[in-house]
């Protein structure tokens, strides 16, 4: 039989990269994360049962993130010491690590509010509308911020593979 | 039809309906610039998918354990675990101090700005250095993020300038007497080590401006032909 905390538990991935690409913190992450589980633990009789449980638990951490833990984000903790990373062959991984940190580093770059989008349109595959339940703004809001946020992400990471000419 | 980003987008996202789809590929079969900027937005989704991936070892996870048994929150220490560590938040720290790094190296306060118009070092970043902020790059303290061809026909420029204050992004546009500083935005971002957020008014000044992004290979045609159009 389904339960409640089972499947709060199997979203607890998609959440954390979630609250990730929000807080760009691992630390602050954490927090939302943890805040959001208990409120929705807490809540969990106001989550009607057969829509979707991962736009209610992204929107509460939308909200917790934006109403009261945004300002007491945390600096970026230390670098933990590389070898923690590598691999069997050296040099793949540190190529892969290479571009990690570009993607990285580019989603980091947007505007909060891009970010957002970003994470829940092109990471999660939600759809507009869904999107915009969740961040609770016009679905012509989500547009404009995903184009924006594409322009500048396609242009720091956007090499395509090669076109095929028109005939 | 204008294929502009938002049409993009939605065809990307699946968000047309049979008919404007329909209208789109129509419109990409006649526009090499828009079939480029379509694969370009492809790419960089394909890597943001690939490279920030969900962590599913979620055996290890002392949330989960939280959630299932019911302990109270206070019980459990939030305590860093050496043993687990998500792919994506490690290479957030890489970043995060990557970024820091830089900021820490670059200091000078030397204005870029004169009477309006770019001068020195942001200068020749506008006039001379292709689009594409790397990390190591030599370019220093300031970095071009993009080309738009403006609705006037004027070129014009997002950059970014790191300073030990922090981050400045500002939009330039190229005119005969220079390039002329349009906007920016000098909000420091007070995160430590983070990387400023990129400036919501600069993406409006773009917006302004209108036109479209240029792509690597015209933007380089233009860069070497000291910015004459063919």
């Amino acid at each position: 039989m389904p339960s409640f905390a089972r499947d709060l538990v199997e979203l607890l991935p998609r959440a954390r990269r979630f609250a990730w690409v929000l807080t760009r913190s691992h630390h602050d992450a954490e927090d939302v994360l943890q805040a959001a589980v208990e409120r929705a633990l807490r809540h969990s009789g106001t989550w009607e049962r057969g829509t979707r449980l991962d736009s209610w638990l992204f929107r509460i951490m939308q909200n917790l993130w934006r109403d009261e833990l945004r300002a007491h984000r945390r600096k970026a903790e230390p670098l933990e010491a590389a070898g923690e990373i590598m691999g069997t062959d050296g040099r793949e991984v540190a190529m892969k690590h290479i571009q990690t940190v570009q993607a990285s580093a580019a989603l980091s770059q947007l505007p909060e509010e891009q970010r957002a989008v970003i994470a829940l349109v092109v990471m999660e595959g939600m759809s507009y509308q869904e999107a915009a339940d969740i961040l609770e703004i016009p679905v012509g809001t989500i547009m404009s911020r995903l184009a924006r946020a594409r322009a500048r992400l396609a242009a720091t990471l956007g090499d395509p593979p090669p076109v095929r000419a028109a005939k | 039809m204008e294929l502009n980003d938002e049409l993009l987008c939605a065809y990307i996202d699946g968000e047309l309906d049979a008919p404007r789809r329909a209208q789109v590929e129509r419109a990409l079969e006649q526009d090499a610039g828009g079939r480029l900027r379509l694969a370009r937005m492809r790419a960089a989704d394909e890597r943001l998918r690939k490279e920030i991936p969900v962590d599913s070892n979620a055996a290890a996870d002392p949330l989960a354990q939280f959630i299932l048994q019911g302990e109270s929150a206070a019980a459990t220490p939030r305590a860093r675990l050496a043993a687990w560590r998500p792919t994506f938040a490690l290479a957030a720290g890489c970043a995060a101090l990557a970024f820091g790094f830089l900021l820490a190296r670059v200091g000078g306060g030397s204005s870029a700005v004169h009477e309006g118009f770019a001068s020195g070092r942001l200068q020749a970043a506008l006039e001379h250095a292709p689009s594409g902020a790397r990390l190591g790059d030599e370019a220093g303290a300031t970095s071009v993020v993009l080309t738009v061809n403006a609705r006037d026909g004027r070129y014009c420029r997002l950059y970014r300038q790191r300073a030990e204050a922090g981050v400045t992004e500002g939009v330039a546009c190229r005119e005969s007497a220079g390039w002329r500083v349009v906007a920016f935005d000098g909000t420091v971002d007070d995160a430590g080590y983070h990387t400023a957020g990129a400036s919501p008014l600069m993406d409006h000044e773009l917006d302004e401006l209108g036109g479209a992004t240029l792509e690597p290979a015209v933007e380089k045609a233009l860069l070497a032909g000291e910015w004459t159009a063919r």
